[in-house]
């Protein structure tokens, strides 16, 4: 039992690094992006190319929120911005390319920028971008949310397993 | 004589590797034979106003201003060829691309692109538009403040949302450019 | 010893239980024991276990920033390691041990017991043994090994597999 759950943990980082994404699967929250994807749904995502284009899905966390938002990219610009020179730094360059995103759901009536707090214009695609969505699975991950969400299905789960084990044998 | 949790896991496994079994036939099928739209789609912007906007909806602020642009386009097009038993919907996009500044830099790839209008096409008999005098659903603003002399041209993206398996994108130059003009006062 | 009670109707779960008591069984024919083979996976488990809780470990150091590169260097190192050490455990379990059941030692004499039934529904119990060498291979019917209240009878089980292996090995 113990080797099951060590198995998924190390098949679920492993998934992780492949992706590079720190969360490889992510389950739908909020009916934002509807009618693409809906409550319950499992997006896959891939978080290794270095910039993504507009009309992308991306899953970003925004500040201050802790559950990740799944939202189209409106606005992408590649900016050419100056590396601050600190006395440690080695390397050559003298300046880096950033991509900066704006995003917005389908099913909102405008943009992100309420979300991204106040003075913030832009995510950034280096350090904010969780993913990138590339395929989907409808509904299965509602179980996730009825668990989370939904104190007495939890309360029910527990009172099964908790039956189940007392009249299994061994 | 097999306990509850024991059956319940069985199930939940072999759901699983079924579900995952479709998944993986059906990103085949997709990938194998991708959808290609091959009608001509006709566009046509009017010259798009360009006015100074200073609060946080444009992308601005009150002590940076911004320059914002919104258009007036006819657009004919055809998306029945996207379509197939997988198809959910389809999402169609207009954007921008603003051409670079940078006269070494003649690669558009990280051309600022910025969307204007959406639309989500998801019936299937419904899949033929035809609109004249459409208004940019969304106001455009660049990174830079300004937008006045720089020169851009218009692209149409789509991405083809399935019941379930991989996402399609695509995307077809419009064959429409750009040069935004003064600020209107 | 300790004896759990099976059904007589699962011939699975007979056969688990006889494999259990093949240690018992051999120890009256004068045979240690020897852990080496379950030393061997022992280690490569609680080895995986360990990797998955530096995984862990990392995941709550670094808050789970992919993009800080010295905490996707380590998680890669920890997850190629885990995937190693399984892949280790498969082949040891699949070319090394092969089924070995039980593997014992006598002055300088070594011993390994497969044992397998050739399906859910049959009930011989195939054993095959390897002393020094050598193979012998003899098939007990397992619901001669249960009484009918569904536990081991060890004695019967001493009796088959001395008999059988005195049938070869006439030294003491």
């Amino acid at each position: 039992m113990a080797m099951v759950v060590t198995s998924a943990f190390a098949i679920w980082k492993g998934l992780a690094v492949i992706t590079n994404s720190p969360s490889p699967l992510v389950v739908v929250l909020s009916g934002s992006m509807e009618p693409a994807f809906q409550r319950g749904d499992i997006l896959f995502l891939w978080n290794r190319e270095t910039y993504v284009d507009v009309g992308d899905i991306v899953v970003y966390n925004a500040p201050q929120r802790s559950i990740p938002i799944v939202h189209r990219v409106v606005h992408q610009h590649v900016v050419e911005e100056p590396i601050s020179k600190s006395k440690k730094s080695k390397t050559l360059e003298t300046s880096k390319k950033t991509q900066y995103l704006l995003t917005k759901g389908d099913n909102n009536e405008r943009d992100d920028l309420p979300l991204y707090g106040y003075g913030k214009n832009y995510l950034n695609r280096e350090k904010e971008i969780i993913g990138n969505v590339k395929g989907y699975i409808p509904k299965v991950g509602y179980i996730t949310i009825l668990i989370t969400e939904n104190q007495y299905f939890k309360y029910a789960m527990f009172a099964a397993l908790a039956i189940s084990a007392l009249f299994s044998q061994d | 004589m097999h306990s509850l949790a024991q059956r319940a896991n069985t199930l939940s496994s072999i759901i699983t590797t079924g579900v995952f079994i479709v998944m993986i036939l059906v990103s085949i099928l997709t990938i194998a034979n991708p959808p290609i739209l091959n009608n001509q789609i006709r566009f046509k912007s009017a010259k798009p106003i360009v006015s100074l906007k200073n609060t946080r909806n444009y992308g601005a602020t009150k002590q940076k201003p911004k320059e914002n642009a919104k258009f007036k386009f006819d657009m004919v097009a055809d998306f029945n060829d996207l379509v197939d038993w997988n198809t959910k919907q389809v999402f169609a996009y207009v954007y921008v691309e603003i051409d670079n500044d940078d006269s070494n830099n003649n690669d558009n790839e990280n051309a600022d692109k910025i969307v204007i209008w959406d639309k989500i096409f998801d019936d299937k008999s419904k899949m033929y538009f035809n609109q004249k005098n459409i208004k940019s659903k969304y106001s455009l603003w660049d990174y830079s403040p300004e937008l006045h002399g720089r020169t851009g041209t218009f692209k149409l993206g789509y991405n083809i949302q399935p019941h379930l398996g991989p996402l399609t994108f695509g995307t077809i130059d419009l064959n429409q450019t750009i040069t935004f003009p003064e600020i209107k006062v | 010893m300790s004896f759990n009670k099976v059904s007589i109707h699962s011939v699975p779960a007979m056969r688990v239980e006889a494999d259990e008591h093949l240690g018992d069984v051999f120890e009256t024919l004068g045979y240690t024991e020897s852990f080496k083979y379950s030393d061997t996976k022992l280690i490569l488990g609680y080895s995986s276990v360990a990797l998955a809780g530096l995984m862990y470990y990392l995941e709550k150091k670094f808050k789970n920033d992919f993009t800080d590169r010295t905490y996707v260097s380590y998680l890669q190192l920890a997850v190629v390691s885990f995937f190693i050490v399984q892949f280790v455990l498969y082949c040891f379990t699949k070319f090394v041990e092969k089924g070995v059941k039980y593997h014992g030692t006598k002055k300088n004499k070594s011993i390994s017991v497969f044992t397998s039934t050739k399906s859910k529904f049959d009930p011989n119990y195939n054993i095959t043994l390897k002393l020094d060498g050598n193979t012998h291979k003899t098939t007990i019917p397992l619901n001669e090994l249960f009484f009918d209240d569904g536990f081991l009878s060890i004695d019967a089980f001493k009796s088959k597999i001395t008999g059988f292996v005195e049938s070869f090995d006439k030294s003491k």
